[in-house]
Order: C-alpha cells, then structure tokens, then sequence
C-alpha cells in the first residue's frame, strides 16, 4: 500500500471533523471496527475500557446523531495537526499505523484553548 | 514536624467567612459557598483533613505488598500502600526533610521503601523516616547532629479502613467506624453492588469548570436526572415515572439513590404532557442499540443505583457500567472527577464486553452524563455576580429523609446538613 494513501487517509479524517462533516466520519471505518478513545495509562496497564468505545459503523454513527440531536455541551471548534503515519507493518493489503496528532479545541468557556496530543 | 497551626480564628459559631448563614434552612444555600477563599480553605481543614472517611483507592489497586496509589484529602497529598503484613498504611505524601512530595507517579510498587528524589531521604511502608542520606556527615565532616530524632519527623499517619475493596482514611482519632459513618440503609446498597472481587477495568480524569461541591450535588440530585440528560429518559434507564426512590442516611452526607424496572402506568406519558425535552421516544434512536443491552445483575430489578459517601466518594451501577468516582477539589472553581471502570473478576467474556460496550453511557464522554460536565460551570458562572443570594432545593420539602420517589432533593439538602455541621455553620 502507497505510504501517500494513508497519508490522505488521515488527512480526510481530520478534515471531516475540523469542518464538522461529522456524518461522513464513520464512513471511513470498516463494519464491524474498533474505535476506542483512551490514556497512554490505560494501554501501559492493559486496562481495556475507553471514554469513547465502538466496535461497529452503527456505534460511532450513534456518537454522531447523539451529538447532534440530543446531547447538551458547549460547542467547539477543533483544528487538527496530523503528523506523519508510521507504518508498523503491511499485509494483504492492510497496514498497520500509528499518527501523531495534536487537537486544539476552542470554545467561549475556554480562557485559553488547550492543547491534547494522540496517535492512533 | 507534625505541628498543627491554628485555625483560623472564628468570632461566633454559625459565623462564616461571609457573616452568618442566610437561613435557617436545609432548603437555601448561599452562593458564596462555591467562590469564596477563605470558606475553600476551611473546608480543606474541617472537612477532608477532620472526623470524614475519604477514598483513597481500591484494593484492587494495590494487590502486592510495595504496591502503592497517590491521592489527596481534599487538597493534603497522601500515599496508600500495601505492607508486608497485608495491611493497608496510609500517610502524607511530604517528606519530613524539606516537604517534596515522597512520591509523584500515580501508583507503582516500591518493594520495602519510598526514598524521596530531592536528598534521597527513606521511609518505611508505614511512613516511619528510616533513612538520610550522609547522616554521619563525611570524614567526620558535616551530617545531621549526633541528637536528631528520626521517629519524631515522619510524615502524618492517617487511619485507614476497608469495605468490601473499597479503601478510605482519615486523619482524625474521632471518625467512627466506617459501618456507622455510612449508615445501615446506604450501607446494604454498597454491599448489595460489590458483593465479591472486582477487577479494575480503566481509569480517566475529568477536570470540572466548578466548584466541587457542585459536583456532589449533583450526584446526590435525583430530580435533575430524566430532566438534563435524554437518554434517560427516552430510553427509560431511568425516570421519575418509574419505581424507585433514594436513601439518605441519618446525618444526611452519605445518600443511595435507586430506579426499578418497572412500567411507568398511570404516568407514561407524564413527561410527553409536559413537553419534557428529555423525552425522545420515537423521535430519537440508536443506530446499534447494543449499547443499552444489559442483563439483571443483582437479583432485584434496580438498573440504576447511584451512592455516595461524604464528602467526596461515589458509586454507581447504571445498568452493567459499573464505577467509582472521587471528587478532588483544585482550588475553589475547579476540580477533578476521577473515574475508575470496574467489573468482578470473575466476568465471562461477554459481560465484559457488555460493560466495555455500556461505559458509553457514563463517564466524561458519556450518552449520558457529558451534560453533567458542563452544568457545574453554568452553575459556577451563572451565580458570578450573586455571592449573596441563594439557591432554592425545595423540591420534596426542607428537610433531608429518605423519600420514596426522586422528584425530591432530600438528598442534595443532606449533603447541606452534613456540610454545615463539620463546617460550624
């Protein structure tokens, strides 16, 4: 697989939630998936639970329509900086990733806009 | 050295850093509480480093002997350990020297010692000083004088206790024996969740916009819930429609809130008649609802219970997704939620999943309870300009009993009981 492709994987999938496309995100997951959010304590101590976790398309569209229809927050606005993905390992067609990337998030609560940091 | 300074001088009791309490109410709560220094400071001194039994881990946490947590009380860092004997130690995390936290990680496990990283000074597992580097100087040059006595600088012990794997402490010799700190009522509601081992499943920490004391109202605020967060209600995970009720133990800080799964009858449609936003039946669904499939764990038809004991501990078993919570307050507008996912060990690999899968309800990225994220700040900022007015927790009267339904704050005004009393207002 094109190391150039993966990179425009990733690119896309930032740009979908940058620019709140958020119904075209679970498209660019495979069904059934696993989608989790989590610590780098969590992993390190082989603790499975995440603070986002879907193993099916049908999951993370319900993250979405929740978020748009029916759950109660402050909107913000998000700009993601990707780095380069590392392949890990490629086979059959698949490839193995892990992204460095930094969220910036930005609301009117928010006195500055914090930085959070993940690769996946 | 353990010298205790002096409180801050009081002139009357029931005297506040504000002057007096506003009324003599359980129904009315001044809005200083939650922005005021001086009345943050006493907390710390009057309620988590007084006659409370604070959470400090789970013995899950710590299995092994050496095997150690950080935490705070209220703001006073502390070290939970495991010693050779099984036991659990707890004390402050200050080393006698020159006051550098002993240990900054959030757990790990220190074989015999904790040895601070500023002068290499050791302690024991019971937090005794065994240890200063160059102690005798070198080449008879330098060192701690011949007279200095270790055993009288050590860190401050503090009492722990266990319940059913739950470990709390306090520094008080006056906090009485955790069964009857907690009640008998709430009592039977912990032991009823954690009736065997459990196995630590994830931990997340949640920094809060608010006061903490917002947060804990919340928590023991049973009116609030099927009206904030939708997927309650539509769902029916939990309604005031439905059976249940809460628990409040006699000296209101400690409360056991509950929902059963029965029909809601006469009142199905009380909340579509009120136009309840909350209530999406038919207009909101899931696209895998395997997120709300949950089997009867406990026998007894509650699928949702919430707990909490003061001042800051909470327990909750909505549907299969099964935590603990502690509150830790960051100053007096701000504060951690620090979230520990847990199941039994002895979990087949299909509940396991069935939690993973419903920890989407709860925690902060929750279906249901990301809205309690943001309410504590609205709170926070909405009662910016108000310090001198009040809030108004009336709901099911002015006093603070357990009560057969949740469209009550009983609850809340007994968080408000037990504050006051600890706080001499």
């Amino acid at each position: 697989m094109d190391v150039t492709q993966l990179v425009e994987l990733n690119a896309n999938y930032a740009r979908v939630i940058d620019n709140e496309q958020f119904e075209e995100w679970p498209k660019l997951f495979h069904d059934p998936c696993l989608y989790k959010v989590t610590t780098a304590e969590n992993v390190a101590g082989g603790l499975e639970s995440g603070l986002i976790y879907a193993d099916t398309r049908g999951m993370l569209e319900d993250r979405i329509s929740s978020l748009r229809k029916v759950n109660i927050y402050e909107r913000q606005r998000y700009r993601h900086i990707v780095g380069l993905p590392v392949v890990l390992g490629q086979a059959n067609g698949a490839a193995e990733l892990e992204t460095p990337c930094a969220s910036c998030a930005k609301a009117r609560w928010m006195s500055s806009p914090p930085a959070a940091t993940a690769t996946r | 050295m353990d010298i205790r300074h002096e409180e801050t001088a009081l002139e009357m009791p029931g005297s506040t850093s504000h002057g007096p309490w506003p009324e003599d109410s359980l129904a009315r709560v001044p809005y200083w509480v939650y922005q005021d220094e001086a009345n943050y400071k006493r907390e710390m001194q009057r309620l988590f480093e007084a006659a409370t039994w604070n959470f400090v881990c789970l013995e899950a946490d710590i299995p092994n002997k050496g095997d150690y947590r950080t935490n705070q009380l209220g703001e006073m860092p502390v070290i939970v350990v495991r010693d050779t004997d099984g036991s659990i130690n707890c004390f402050e995390n200050r080393c006698a020297h020159r006051g550098a936290l002993i240990a900054f990680d959030d757990g790990g496990n220190v074989q015999n010692n904790f040895r601070c990283i500023y002068h290499a000074w050791s302690y024991d597992l019971c937090g005794n000083l065994r240890g200063i580097a160059f102690e005798r100087g070198i080449n008879g040059l330098g060192g701690m004088p011949a007279d200095f006595k270790r055993e009288t600088f050590s860190p401050r012990k503090l009492r722990t206790t266990t319940l059913c794997g739950l470990v709390f402490a306090t520094l008080s010799p006056d906090t009485p024996p955790i069964e009857e700190y907690i009640g008998s009522e709430v009592l039977g509601r912990i032991k009823r969740v954690l009736n065997r081992p459990i196995r630590v499943m994830g931990r997340f920490v949640q920094p809060l916009p608010n006061n903490w004391k917002l947060y804990v109202e919340n928590v023991k605020d049973t009116y609030h819930a099927s009206l904030l967060h939708t997927f309650l209600a539509t769902f029916r995970i939990s309604r005031l429609t439905q059976g249940g009720g809460v628990l409040v133990s006699p000296d209101g800080g400690n409360h056991s809130s509950y929902t059963i799964a029965i029909p809601e009858g006469a009142n199905a449609t009380a909340y579509k008649d009120q136009q309840i936003r909350t209530d999406q039946d038919g207009r909101f669904a899931l696209a895998d609802p395997s997120v709300l499939e949950s089997v009867e764990e406990f026998g007894d038809h509650i699928q949702l219970q919430i707990l909490s004991v003061f001042p800051g501990f909470i327990l909750q078993q909505i549907h299969n997704c099964l935590a603990v919570r502690h509150v830790v307050p960051r100053g007096v507008g701000k504060m951690d939620l620090v979230w520990t996912y847990f199941g039994f060990e002895d979990d087949s690999p299909e509940m396991n999943r069935r939690r993973l899968k419903q920890q989407n309800l709860v925690g902060p990225a929750g279906f249901i309870s990301m809205e309690d994220g943001c309410v504590g700040g609205f709170v926070q900022r909405g009662t910016a300009a108000a310090a001198d007015h009040v809030s108004v927790i009336q709901m099911g009267g002015s006093t603070a009993e357990s009560q057969a339904t949740r469209a009550t704050e009983a609850s809340v005004r007994g968080f408000w009981k037990a504050y006051r009393r600890h706080m001499g207002y």
